[in-house]
């Protein structure tokens, strides 16, 4: 999933997603370029706002969530790697496997522990690579039945 | 808890020190929320700074180096 910056302060975003305390204010600043196109890792929504964690302009070595508003999706494709998770109280995620795996995964990369670290390092480079090149709807049915008549 | 208090990292140069200030005056961002999921961390922290497990969030300048 592809998706391009179409705007990079918080006065664009829906007063859903203004949150002074935890630093989200409409004059917050993001590390984002305007027409730049972004990987999508992972996603989440909670109470009708949704976030994605991408690699923005300050990239280090974990990813960062950005308020969706921010973006328009250029390509809708899903990772072939994703996993999803709805939890009991109605908090929505989507993510790589090792997230759900160690449920303290995303804290520890955030901690710049190794392991975790080395983890997304790979995860973010078969995203990056990922192929999503499917063939046409007909030519893969007839594959499939030619493969399962065998 | 494993840990003592951990004091605020020396900068090694101008630019984190720059940083350090920024995030201290109040340019930061949540990155990780304990309402949301409390930090493995928060044991330590309570024990020393007290509060509640999911009073503590991870933050993060929104400068960059």
């Amino acid at each position: 999933m592809i998706i391009r910056c179409i705007a990079n302060t918080g006065a664009s975003l829906p007063d859903d997603y203004i949150e002074p305390a935890i630093g989200y204010t409409k004059e917050i600043q993001f590390s984002l370029t305007v027409g730049r196109e972004y990987v999508v890792y992972a996603f989440r929504e909670w109470r009708g706002t949704i976030w994605y964690y991408i690699c923005d302009d300050n990239y280090s070595y974990y990813p960062m969530q950005n308020p969706a508003p921010l973006f328009e999706v250029v390509d809708d494709r899903v990772s072939k790697y994703w996993r999803f998770k709805l939890s009991a109280n109605g908090f929505l995620m989507i993510a790589f496997e090792q997230w759900f795996t160690d449920p303290d995964f995303y804290d520890k990369l955030t901690d710049q522990e190794e392991a975790e670290i080395e983890i997304f390092d790979k995860v973010k480079e078969l995203m990056d690579a990922e192929d999503f090149d499917l063939p046409p709807l007909d030519v893969a049915v007839e594959k499939l039945r030619e493969t399962v008549s065998v | 808890m494993n840990k003592g208090a951990i004091p605020d990292e020396s900068p090694r140069n101008l630019p984190e020190e720059l940083l350090l200030q920024d995030a201290k005056a109040g340019n930061y961002i949540v990155i990780h929320c304990g309402t949301d999921r409390l930090l493995g961390d928060a044991p330590r922290l309570i024990a020393i700074y007290g509060g509640n497990p999911e009073d503590w969030d991870k933050m993060t300048s929104i400068e960059a180096f």
